[in-house]
């Protein structure tokens, strides 16, 4: 407060807090210049002190332990219930569109069925090329465009590498450029291609690590993290490629391929 | 099991009869609860009022507060005190409370005031007017930490715990808000 000390002031308020009559006349003849002020605090405080208030302690209900929970239990069973159904239609309904889904055309040209495994650890080979018909023979078709890079033959045999320099090894032995779009995570992979086209190594590879190889002209490849599950497996005229064998260290022998072995 | 009622209620409010009855109520002694409310009712009434500068606002924060505390009273850390623990979940609830009034408008003149707490039945009659007035002209902080002090009587050490401050704090916000009140109460009165 403006014209009394802070050690006077702070006196001053204990004084009239313990409101003891002794202490009271002991300041107000120490100091007083500042009775008239000490009966102002006296008066605040003792009618603060008065103030305060008093009710009958009404009753306190204690809520059930329990009630809330049990209240909350069948609503979060039937939420996980209800998640759970739209789940499963989801699921159900996706698997039965799949199912009615016509088969793709026979017309393929990038079609890579599995072939047998030539080594004991169980890679698989795949024969780039072919085309298995009704009758069980495997007929060439002719690929309708002219040679270009993506059809030259690479042959890559990697124990392990990442997968973005594998496809690099592809593209530089068939001059081609790469470009990887964004998302595209690289990975540890082995891979055996001997002799194939870079387009059928490129789908294979595509197929089991979860990529479509897109190719922009004769001498570029983009190569998009993604794979389109409905699109059917030719080359399209834009000349994109895939093949839906899900072989995870693809080997690949032109040697299996009759349109390879007739060279 | 109800064994709170064993306990002297003498020993009640010290740390060891607050801290047993809190063991209690936590192991669903509701009885054990029931004394820790009829303890506590009238500080936490007193805080409520003071903040709010209204008894029935008052009366059903003070069941909310209870409430809450029944509630999270398995959160209750045990090394602080029940009652500041309380006492500050009181305090949080009716600024809370008082600046949601403020929103919907809410005005309590000084005559509905007085009026009510004079006519009240179970306030005191002798309540100045300009004790009143000067309150209410007060930042509800203000008010929480006079009321802490007059009128729940805790010491700086406890309103800082109440506040979540120290109590060097806690000093120089009761010297500020005194200082206000003091000036409040002046102009009241003149």
């Amino acid at each position: 407060m403006s014209g009394i000390s802070s050690q006077i002031d702070e006196t001053m308020w204990s004084v009239v807090e313990l409101d003891d009559p002794r202490a009271l006349d002991e300041f107000a003849a120490r100091y007083p210049a500042y009775r008239d002020e000490l009966a102002k605090r006296l008066k605040l405080v003792r009618g603060m002190k008065s103030a305060i208030p008093h009710r009958p302690v009404p009753r306190f209900h204690v809520p059930t332990r329990g009630a809330r929970p049990a209240l909350r239990r069948p609503i979060l069973v039937g939420s996980l219930a209800l998640g759970l159904a739209l789940v499963s239609f989801a699921m159900v309904s996706n698997y039965m569109r799949r199912e009615q889904s016509p088969p793709a055309p026979p017309s393929t040209v990038n079609q890579l069925p599995k072939s047998p495994s030539l080594e004991p650890h169980q890679r698989k080979e795949v024969a780039p090329q072919t085309l298995p018909t009704g009758d069980g023979q495997a007929n060439v078709t002719k690929d309708p465009d002219p040679p270009t890079n993506l059809d030259r033959h690479v042959t890559v045999d990697v124990k392990s590498a990442g997968l973005r320099g594998v496809i690099g090894q592809i593209a530089s032995q068939a001059a081609l450029s790469v470009e990887f779009a964004p998302g595209f995570e690289d990975q540890l992979v082995r891979a055996t291609y001997i002799g194939v086209p870079a387009k059928d190594a490129l789908a294979d590879l595509g197929q089991n690590f979860g990529f479509t190889a897109l190719a922009q002209g004769e001498r570029k490849v983009l190569i998009v993290p993604a794979l389109d599950p409905g699109r059917p497996v030719t080359t399209p005229p834009s000349g994109s490629f895939s093949e839906p064998s899900p072989v995870k260290s693809p080997v690949i022998d032109p040697g299996f391929s009759p349109k390879e072995g007739n060279n | 099991m109800v064994v709170s009622r064993l306990l002297d209620p003498a020993l009640l409010t010290t740390a060891t009869g607050e801290q047993w009855l809190v063991d209690r109520a936590v192991k669903g002694d509701e009885e054990a609860f029931r004394t820790l409310y009829e303890t506590y009712y009238n500080k936490t009434f007193a805080i409520c009022k003071g903040i709010l500068l209204n008894s029935e606002e008052a009366e059903d924060i003070v069941q909310e507060v209870f409430l809450l505390a029944h509630k999270n009273l398995r959160r209750f850390d045990r090394r602080a005190k029940f009652s500041t623990w309380l006492f500050r979940i009181a305090v949080n609830r009716s600024i809370q409370e008082s600046r949601k009034s403020k929103y919907k408008a809410q005005t309590y003149t000084l005559t509905d005031e007085v009026t009510d707490t004079v006519a009240g039945p179970e306030e005191p009659s002798t309540v100045d007017p300009a004790i009143e007035s000067a309150m209410s002209r007060l930042h509800e902080a203000d008010r929480a930490v006079l009321t802490l002090f007059y009128w729940d009587e805790l010491s700086l050490e406890d309103i800082g715990a109440t506040l979540g401050c120290s109590s060097n704090a806690a000093k120089t916000r009761l010297f500020r808000a005194r200082e206000r009140f003091r000036e409040a109460y002046e102009g009241a009165l003149s």
